[in-house]
């Protein structure tokens, strides 16, 4: 089973916020956390779709919901807040 | 080729055409609106505007111009550009400096600088940084200071470097022709009247062709509320042609903003933006 978490860094900026998945190359922007986080969870749900559905129609194989990651904040000493972001559709 | 830019000369959009599409001539205008007008009217080739930058993050006046001429222009390239800003002042001491000018968006570029340094003087809007920088020309005063890139005036820089560092826009490159589908592997789409729903339809149009959403960002004004969204497809030979055509059908208001291949918002913002 892989990894079921992955990082998210959360950067507040002069009252700009972002939220960044480098290892999934996806973010999410807005004028505050909570549209930060929803605009990040947007482009995660939609990523995570396309492959679920890339990968069930290529190999008519469902990964298993384990192997779906879950998000658990993590953020370098410079972020503003740790988060612990709750993904409640595809957490594990 | 005629690239529209915001004006007057010495801005960073002056600064960053000068670098990134040389040879070329810059055509200043007041704002972003008329500067992506000068393009759907032909006036000028392409036009070259800030999309967002690591400090301030989202250049809203100009993503709203985006929305606005809609289907009408299109981001076709994306670059990068170190922002490197400079105090100008007539009096050599900045203790006296009681207002400083710039364009919005270059005070949170500088804020640090700014609260260390400064931390009582008046912050001043004006439209642009040279527009701030050049309006200390006329009036001679000592306690008046403005912020801006190097080339903006022949007036005395009295600080350099005043940014708070990673400090990088993303500039967008923009034309009048749609982008070259056989080449282009990300999307931007823009969404008016933005609603959570709209963004659940296109996620369901996006799975259904193997594309995500990289990024996106939702912008409002008093008038409008606008989605933005970055898409990428997530697999090879995917018709991105048709995937917009099904996207402007059944989302409402979804209209193509632009096409771009080998980069995206997404990774430069991922590059240039974070310390780790």
């Amino acid at each position: 089973m892989s990894d079921p978490t992955i990082e998210v860094l959360v950067i507040s900026q002069n009252g700009w916020w972002s939220v960044i998945c480098k290892a999934l190359e996806i973010s999410g922007f807005g004028e505050s956390e909570e549209a930060a986080k929803l605009a990040f969870e947007r482009s995660f749900s939609s990523t995570m779709l396309a492959r679920f559905r890339a990968s069930f129609s290529q190999a008519m194989e469902i990964p298993a919901q384990a192997d779906l990651p879950s998000i658990q904040g993590v953020m370098p000493p410079q972020m503003v807040q740790r988060v612990p972001i709750s993904f409640g559709k595809v957490a594990a | 080729m005629r690239v529209a830019i915001l004006g007057p000369p010495g801005t960073f959009s002056h600064q960053a055409c000068g670098l990134i599409l040389k040879g070329h001539t810059p055509i200043f205008f007041q704002d972003f609106e008329e500067v992506l007008e000068s393009v759907t009217h032909s006036e000028c080739q392409c036009a070259l505007t800030p999309f967002e930058n690591s400090n301030s993050l989202g250049v809203v006046r100009s993503q709203m111009a985006l929305a606005v001429f809609k289907s009408q222009i299109f981001v076709t390239d994306l670059f990068t550009h170190h922002i490197k800003l400079n105090l100008f002042c007539w009096g050599e001491d900045l203790s006296k400096v009681t207002e400083v000018r710039s364009i919005e968006v270059v005070f949170l570029q500088a804020q640090q600088w700014l609260m260390k340094n400064m931390p009582l003087a008046v912050q001043k809007p004006f439209p642009s940084t040279a527009a701030a920088v050049q309006s200390l020309t006329e009036i001679g005063s000592t306690t008046l200071a403005a912020i801006g890139s190097k080339e903006a005036a022949e007036i005395p820089i009295r600080a350099e470097n005043i940014q708070t560092e990673p400090n990088v826009t993303i500039f967008c490159k923009v034309e009048k022709n749609p982008p070259d589908w056989d080449r282009i592997d990300h999307l931007l789409v823009g969404v008016d009247d933005f609603a959570d729903s709209k963004a659940e339809l296109l996620i369901a149009c996006a799975a259904g062709f193997n594309c995500g959403i990289a990024s996106n960002w939702v912008v409002s004004d008093p008038v409008r509320r606008i989605g933005i969204f970055e898409m990428r497809s997530l697999g090879k030979q995917i018709d991105l042609r048709n995937f917009c055509a099904v996207v402007e059908n059944r989302v409402p208001n979804a209209s193509l903003l632009g096409g771009y291949a080998n980069k995206s918002i997404t990774k430069l913002a991922h590059e240039k933006y974070c310390r780790t």
